[in-house]
């Protein structure tokens, strides 16, 4: 007689559809460790997530929890908006590089600085994916987009901006971490950051912030394999991979 | 304890991270396609899967499923 | 037992919507509405409500946008440039169907403007302000008692419709102090709402969105929101009459040109000149009807408003031609006064008005 055990299945906050997202993309796979950690901690029925603008905007159809729209940016403010009328509810943003540094830099930096408590889930892979390739704040010197055809230009575009370190110089953030999809060991330092993120939401009540170096095959302009190497050789040596604050302190600049 | 993969093909997108991390060589993309037109991986009948789960874990769209059959 | 008090409007707006049983207020710092921020930071925290003040026009309405989702009561105020930044939000609002309260304490423009009333913000509130095809109820107050009753009337209606309600009130009568009677009734009930977000607990997940992309969708969603505005523009129509079941000359203004209405009613009619007024209280739903019944038995109606005629567009939408409208309007700050509204009045002749003036005097002096 034999019997069955599972040893990995799909998690139940995550719901049982294809999404649209390409091959290889960092959103499903940042979508679903989402979701496994929600399990783990047995927080489904507590959990509110909002969506960006951007090509993330129908992640409320992939998990299987409450999930917002926002408009492009102003998820924070959202965030902000829930938790304080439900705080003992776990509430957490998801955003690209436009939503959360461009457009959204505002109430990114705000909702930090008021320590709001939330979780913020950047999703950095240097462009602009649903509008078509577009230069984002975080595109790489000498990077080609769709607005940058001769590659970034540090004289007229400035250098990409470095979201963990520039909040990292705020008092209330209680945890921060840069993270990247670069391979298994990436993978599962990634579900450890969501992990510790919304403990410290859950257990002292304060922001936290992880930042996922993602790769985009389609408009990193490579194959799902080697946008993964794109995204280890040369987002993770301007994006550096590193716990930043923990515990509410700094331990890198 | 053996270790049973199962493909969702129609949900798979043909991006090959599970073939790429798997140290066994136990997934293959070969010439077969789902319904969108991608390429699924075929679990192989001869190299034996240890139950890793690498793969599974690393699929961006849930696809894998690992269980492990034992005697009871 | 009831209380008496003197509060300035801009404080009774406050007043009113704790009352209401307002759980979050999000504001920004804009004259002339800074009193009511500040009275919310004082008295909400008081009575175990949230305050914050947001960095921006922008962000507060979308914290706004997320305590409505969470299915509590939500309210932001802010002066004419303040509520263009918010004019997106409120179009997700109501794409979204959430209920939320917008103050709009009206400053002249365009632009940076100046700090003194206006009226020029009608149309931005009526008509629209934010993209698409969507509707805000829009309240008028016209004195101190209003700005506190009328932000109730507003929570209660964006619970009742799903929709946002903005009061469109200016720098003058936020500042003015009056006697203002508050009850001790307690906070309107809040309705049940099955689509809030606060946790999929024992049900399946809810989703708030305005974002439909499968073909047809999107317009079956408009079709349901237009029912939605029949509904409204059916049952919430409210106004004022003054005297006039036998008036000649119809007067018709909001807020504080109503106000200066009533004076120069009280004046004509002392010197026997029969003279009435409609005051709106909503301006969405305007009252159409009424305004044409009344204007099928005057020979005038004069619009007075603090802008370049902009309700004086849904006037002359209600009368359709069937007697003359005429507008005294000041613009940039400048408030009509009693006289001005007085040499306006048609002088009538026989039956008919021998006044020569431009059908459009714009107030030029």
């Amino acid at each position: 007689m034999t019997r069955r055990i599972s040893i990995y299945r799909r998690p139940e906050a995550l719901q049982d559809t294809q999404t649209h997202y390409c091959p290889g993309c960092g959103h499903g796979l940042v979508h679903k460790v989402i979701a496994e950690v929600v399990d783990k901690l047995g927080i489904r029925e507590r959990t509110i997530g909002i969506a960006p603008v951007g090509c993330a905007v129908l992640a409320y159809f992939y998990w299987n929890f409450d999930v917002s729209e926002s408009a492009h940016g102003r998820v924070p403010a959202v965030a902000t908006g829930i938790k304080r009328v439900l705080p003992d509810r776990v509430v957490f943003g998801y955003q690209g590089d436009g939503d959360l540094a461009a457009i959204g830099m505002g109430e990114t930096i705000h909702a930090a600085n008021r320590g709001e408590a939330i979780t913020t889930i950047f999703i950095n892979n240097a462009v602009y994916g649903m509008t078509g390739g577009q230069m984002a704040p975080t595109t790489l010197v000498g990077q080609k987009t769709s607005t940058t055809p001769q590659g970034r230009n540090l004289d007229t575009e400035g250098p990409p901006i470095r979201m963990c370190e520039l909040l990292n110089t705020l008092e209330k953030p209680h945890y921060i971490e840069r993270v990247a999809f670069t391979g298994i060991a990436g993978v599962r330092r990634i579900r450890k950051a969501i992990e510790n993120a919304f403990l410290a939401q859950i257990e002292h009540n304060a922001y936290s912030f992880v930042e996922v170096l993602s790769p985009c095959p389609i408009y990193q302009r490579r194959s799902p394999a080697d946008a993964l190497k794109f995204v280890e050789e040369q987002m993770a040596v301007y994006f550096p991979v590193r716990v930043f604050r923990q515990d509410g302190k700094v331990v890198n600049a | 304890m053996k270790f049973i993969l199962t493909i969702d093909k129609e949900r798979c997108k043909g991006c090959g991270l599970c073939v790429k991390v798997c140290e066994h060589s136990v997934l293959k993309l070969t010439e077969l396609m789902n319904r969108k037109g991608y390429r699924y991986p075929q679990v192989s009948t001869t190299a034996s899967c240890r139950g890793c789960r690498q793969c599974a874990e690393i699929c961006p769209d849930a696809a894998i499923e690992l269980e492990g059959e034992e005697e009871k | 037992m009831s209380a008496r008090v003197l509060m300035t409007g801009n404080d009774a707006i406050g007043e009113g919507a704790i009352r209401a049983g307002c759980d979050g207020y999000y504001g920004y710092p804009i004259t002339p509405q800074n009193e009511l921020t500040a009275y919310m930071a004082r008295h909400m925290p008081e009575n175990g409500r949230v305050f914050v003040q947001a960095e921006s026009e922008l962000a507060a309405i979308n914290m706004v946008f997320g305590t409505a989702a969470a299915g509590k009561r939500a309210m932001t105020s802010s002066s004419s440039p303040g509520i263009s930044l918010k004019q997106e939000g409120i179009s997700y609002l109501a794409g979204c169907q959430l209920p939320a309260v917008i103050v709009n304490v009206q400053r002249a423009g365009p632009g940076l403007g100046d700090i003194t009333p206006s009226q020029a913000d009608y149309f931005q509130a009526t008509k629209g302000g934010g993209h698409g095809d969507y509707h805000q109820i829009v309240l008028a107050p016209a004195s101190v008692q209003e700005m506190h009753d009328l932000t109730i009337r507003a929570f209660v209606l964006a619970d009742r419709y799903r929709t946002p309600v903005m009061i469109l009130t200016d720098g003058r009568l936020g500042q003015m102090m009056e006697p203002l009677e508050l009850s001790d009734k307690p906070a309107p009930r809040v309705p049940q709402k099955k689509w809030a977000l606060d946790g999929a607990k024992g049900r399946k997940p809810n989703i708030i969105r305005s974002l439909y992309l499968v073909p047809g969708q999107l317009e079956a969603i408009n079709h349901a929101l237009q029912d939605k505005y029949r509904q409204i523009e059916q049952k919430e129509v409210d106004y004022e009459e003054r005297l006039t079941d036998d008036c000649e000359v119809l007067l018709v203004a909001y807020g504080t040109c109503a106000r200066l209405c009533t004076g120069a009613l009280k004046e004509a009619r002392a010197a026997g000149r029969r003279v009435g007024l409609l005051r709106p209280i909503t301006l969405w739903p305007y009252p159409y009807a009424r305004l044409r019944e009344l204007s099928t038995r005057v020979r005038q109606v004069l619009v007075v408003e603090m802008s370049s005629g902009q309700m004086l567009e849904d006037v002359r939408l209600a009368v359709d031609g069937t007697t003359r409208v005429d507008f005294v309007g000041r613009m940039g700050g400048g408030v009509p006064t009693q006289s001005e509204v007085l040499r306006h009045l048609c002088r009538r002749t026989n039956g008919r008005c021998r006044d020569q003036r431009k059908l459009h005097n714009r107030g030029r002096k």
